[in-house]
């Protein structure tokens, strides 16, 4: 059964789907994907309902060395976690990149890594009490989830590529402000702002120690 | 774990001279190692300041940059360095890169070697320690530092890629906490307090992980290092352990000649001075040896006073000689100044041993004397089976420098790891 415009590529009984642009059987693992990019070809593909929207190929994304590889599970403290996916992000003169992980539960994690410095955060659903981004200094004390925290860095970033799979649709061409707030405890805040004047999306989380991180 | 990282490669932009890059994107300022020009990798590799030391006139730095090697698992190279001075002190740290780790230093300080990285989860007090005093505590996770010293330091030189923005003649304000072989290291720069964590490393481990035999021959550690753990040596451990396990033994060996070693009375009486006096005559008394081959031992006691006296002991068995003996008794006493003072002692004691079992006879006579009140009774106690403990107290005191060997070394140890902060403190 085909639903007009979109591409209805998978049995009912093995949920396996098919890249619309070259065919290639795609990973098993899309229970919580909404963005795959294809291997072979490097077709951005968007999930959604029972079917798949083509939006595009990217440029092949240059590599670079990574403790995280795709679908080669870690450790971290007591976490046992794998890597599904990965945005990276441009800023000033470098990138960071944004792992998309799950938990052997089910829990997403987004782990960023930037030269050494590992974030690992969770997305909290919030959306009232947060600060304009305007409003933001460094140095500045903001209360966010009943906690003083300090800003400690803020700047704008841009798309630079993704492979692997993501649980959410990610606009090619997005560029947002950022700011990061942290507390004592290694504990640490993301605000991400697509509009300057809109509610950020928060992520919240704290500083992983490289060195304690067990790839398996 | 990690994978090769690019080598980028750029020209001075002072002298031309190509420059082989080695670091990330957080890099902040390039030293060209020709022309000592600092480069600004955020503008173009703008020329900053140009007077640095040039290659090939600095002394021996046990790395350089480019030098590549394994610590704690992770590949890292050597990008850059910065020298610091303290008065007459002065360190260099090399910072390493690793393009899955990021950044860290490995510090170099009178041939001491500690392994440095950026501390996010903050220690308490987490306020500036400037005014801490030695040895106040600090806590970070479950490991509890000592609060070591607050400095100011000059940079005096810096070379290759630092993801940093100084420049020489700088000053940086910072704090050292221990707890070896641990280090915390609180930098200050205006309003914001950096950590950074350290971990002291053997010589030999960084000579291994670089590959780089100089550095277990030249610049071999001077001093104790802040960090540096005390490690026992294996003499060290053999000494406390037969100090131990001996002087045990031989305190044991003294408490059983105390309790056991007192032994059988066989004769206990008192002669008068007129007795023991008498002329050529001695005095006779017998007693029994049931333990032959045993101490058996003859104590004398007096109440000279100011005076001496001479005894002659003989012990016989069937009018055959087995032990004979003179033994003087002097005791002096006095007041000097108003303290009392005495020397010598009122009594004496004999040990000899008999060949067999049976009756023997004590013959005692006092055969000379002198002073002011040398006319004493004489009591005589003859005992059997006599412990003497004298030799296991000398071994027990010869044993206890040995067993506490470890613990001195370790306190004189901590004594040269405190002196640099505390002998200030008392200067001040």
């Amino acid at each position: 059964m085909t639903t007009p415009g979109k591409t209805r590529l998978f049995a009912e009984g093995d949920r396996r789907f098919n890249c619309t642009g070259c065919g290639a059987l795609l990973p098993r693992r899309l229970r919580y994907s909404k963005l795959v990019v294809c291997d072979n070809c490097r077709s951005i593909l968007y999930l959604h309902s029972d079917a798949i929207d083509n939006l595009g190929t990217q440029a092949a994304l240059a590599e670079h060395p990574s403790l995280f590889q795709h679908h080669h599970r870690f450790g971290y403290r007591n976490m046992v976690l794998e890597p599904l996916g990965m945005v990276r992000y441009g800023y000033g003169r470098g990138y960071w990149e944004e792992w998309w992980c799950l938990d052997d539960k089910g829990h997403e994690y987004w782990i960023s890594v930037d030269e050494g410095d590992f974030v690992m955060e969770q997305r909290q659903s919030i959306d009232t009490g947060l600060p304009k981004a305007n409003r933001l200094k460094p140095g500045k004390k903001v209360t966010l989830l009943h906690e003083s925290w300090t800003v400690t860095e803020l700047g704008n970033a841009e798309f630079q590529g993704m492979k692997g799979e993501l649980p959410e649709r990610v606009n090619m061409s997005r560029r947002f402000f950022y700011a990061h707030l942290e507390r004592p405890g290694s504990r640490l805040i993301t605000l991400e702002y697509d509009d300057p004047e809109g509610i950020p999306d928060l992520y919240l989380g704290e500083w992983m120690d490289p060195f304690e991180i067990e790839i398996f | 774990m990690t994978t090769g990282m690019a080598l980028r490669r750029i020209n001075c932009t002072q002298c031309s001279a190509p420059l082989e890059l080695h670091g990330g994107h957080k890099v902040e300022r390039i030293v060209c190692s020709y022309c000592g020009s600092l480069l600004d990798n955020g503008e173009g590799y703008k020329v900053l300041e140009r007077h640095y030391v040039e290659k090939g006139k600095r002394s021996f730095m046990p790395l350089q940059p480019g030098d590549e090697g394994t610590l704690k698992g992770v590949s890292f190279t050597v990008i850059g360095f910065i020298t610091y001075r303290v008065e007459l002190e002065s360190w260099t740290e090399f910072c390493l890169f690793s393009p899955t780790h990021g950044y860290a230093w490995l510090s170099w300080e009178n041939g001491h070697y500690v392994f440095m990285r950026r501390l996010r989860n903050l220690p308490a007090p987490s306020s500036s320690w400037w005014s801490f005093q030695p040895r106040q505590k600090i806590a970070q996770g479950a490991t509890r530092f000592k609060f070591y010293e607050a400095y100011s330091a000059e940079i005096t030189d810096i070379g290759g890629e630092l993801p940093w923005h100084g420049k020489l003649g700088d000053r940086v304000n910072a704090a050292d906490a221990v707890a070896p072989p641990r280090i915390l290291s609180q930098e200050i720069e205006g309003q914001e307090i950096e950590y950074h964590a350290g971990e002291y490393l053997p010589p030999q481990e960084v000579a291994e992980a670089f590959d780089k035999p100089d550095i277990g021959e030249r610049g071999l550690p001077r001093s104790v290092h802040p960090a540096q753990p005390y490690v026992v040596s294996p003499l060290d451990l053999y000494l406390q352990f037969s100090g131990r396990l001996f002087g045990v033994l031989a305190f044991l060996g003294l408490l059983f000649t105390l309790v056991f070693g007192s032994g059988d009375v066989l004769l206990q009486e008192r002669f008068s001075w007129q007795v023991v006096k008498a002329g050529d005559k001695r005095v006779t008394r017998s007693f029994e040896v049931t333990q032959p081959g045993r101490l058996v031992e003859v104590s004398l006691g007096s109440s000279v006073n100011n005076a001496w006296l001479w005894l002659d002991l003989d012990v016989t068995r069937k009018g055959e000689e087995v032990f004979s003996l003179g033994k003087e008794i002097s005791f002096y006493e006095g007041y000097d100044g108003g303290e009392h003072w005495s020397e010598g002692s009122q009594g004496a004691t004999a040990l000899f041993r008999v060949p067999k079992a049976g009756v023997y006879e004590l013959n005692i006579k006092a055969s000379e004397w002198g002073g002011r009140r040398y006319k004493s009774s004489i009591d005589v106690v003859i005992a059997q089976g006599i412990l003497l403990n004298r030799w296991f107290l000398i071994l027990t005191v010869l044993l206890v420098p040995f067993a506490l060997w470890a613990l001195a070394r370790r306190m004189i140890f901590e004594y040269r790891r405190w002196a640099p902060v505390t002998q200030d403190e008392d200067d001040d």
